[in-house]
């Protein structure tokens, strides 16, 4: 029995994995500011960046008609390619470590080999989120056409693999080794 | 009798001090084939080892501090016994050899220690950078302000 790790899908339903490549993310710069009326009414420049982003929401919070979230939290993931030479992630030991879990703000996905979607391995980056309206994102994913969706069980092992790093806590003081 | 076995990987970085690759290749591989057959044993699908010795009873993994550094250990109740007496293993290649017993005792014997760090969790790691993005540029906006975001009336969150 196989079990494929994506799947080629269309239209505007969205999923828990689905993959959104070079889908539009503001970076809001740190100057923003609306404290005062005049603030408000100002014209911003906003810098905005295509990135490859992951769908981390739960699908049952996205069925349509029966929509529990209005906003869609996704992920960034980055190709392996992008990854340039002496920066972290850019050795065959750094993935291998995320592969086996040591690393928890990140996760690997497997490389695509279907048709017209050939991809390397990708990298999840746990710690570069971003929110999008659920309407912009089913928008988003219509005008790309096809799209690849991480497939069962490997979508749920993303999802355990953000809980585990979200929900990690730092102790102020640790047990000394015994 | 009972024989420490000493797990090798080692950050000592000056070739003087260190084993060479050969050396701490041998005794990986040593030890994983003697953790291999141990589980064999359990599992009663091997009576004893091929070897000048033979194990009676299971190995137990620990790891131990000393004065000079941190060990993992692997203990290993042994005792005397023919090698032509004892091959009985069930999961072996024709042609396979094993690593002579006696040679592999000599080389964990001079083990290294471990880092302690070697169990934990890289929970820093970050891309300081990322990568450029194939796309990107800037939008003029004027913000509206709406007022204070409300939370979705949900009836039943289990609907």
């Amino acid at each position: 029995m196989e079990y494929p790790w994506y799947d080629k899908v269309t239209g505007d339903d969205i999923q828990q994995g689905d993959i959104l490549e070079s889908c539009p993310v503001l970076i809001l710069p740190s100057e923003l500011s609306f404290d005062s009326p005049s603030r408000r009414s100002q014209v911003y420049e906003i810098p905005f960046e295509a990135r490859d982003v992951i769908v981390m929401s739960q699908t049952c919070d996205m069925v349509k008609g029966e929509e529990k979230i209005p906003e869609v939290l996704l992920c960034a993931v980055w190709k392996k390619s992008d990854l340039v030479a002496g920066n972290f992630m850019s050795t065959r030991k750094d993935w291998e470590e995320v592969r086996k879990g040591r690393t928890p703000g990140f996760h690997v996905l497997n490389r695509c080999d279907l048709p017209e979607f050939k991809r390397d391995f990708s990298l999840v980056d746990f710690r570069r989120v971003h929110s999008l309206p659920l309407d912009l994102t089913r928008n988003i994913a219509v005008r790309l056409g096809q799209r690849i969706r991480l497939l069962p069980p490997y979508r749920e092992h993303l999802s355990q693999a953000f809980a585990r790093f979200f929900m990690r806590v730092g102790l102020p003081v640790n047990i000394p080794p015994f | 009798m009972t024989l420490a076995l000493a797990e090798t990987r080692s950050r000592v970085t000056d070739p003087w001090l260190r084993h060479s690759l050969s050396q701490e290749c041998t005794i990986i591989r040593f030890l994983s084939m003697l953790i291999k057959q141990l589980r064999w044993l359990r599992q009663g699908e091997l009576e004893s080892f091929a070897s000048d010795v033979s194990a009676s009873t299971e190995g137990t993994e620990l790891t131990r501090h000393d004065d000079l550094a941190r060990l993992r250990l692997l203990y290993v109740q042994i005792e005397p016994k023919m090698a032509t007496e004892n091959d009985t293993r069930v999961h072996r290649d024709p042609g396979e050899e094993l690593l002579p017993f006696g040679e592999g005792i000599h080389s964990v014997a001079i083990g290294l220690p471990i880092s302690e760090d070697d169990d934990l969790l890289d929970w820093d790691a970050y891309i300081q950078t990322p990568p450029a993005p194939s796309r990107s540029g800037t939008i003029k906006v004027r913000f509206r302000y709406v007022g204070r975001s409300k939370p979705i009336p949900v009836n039943d969150l289990w609907v």
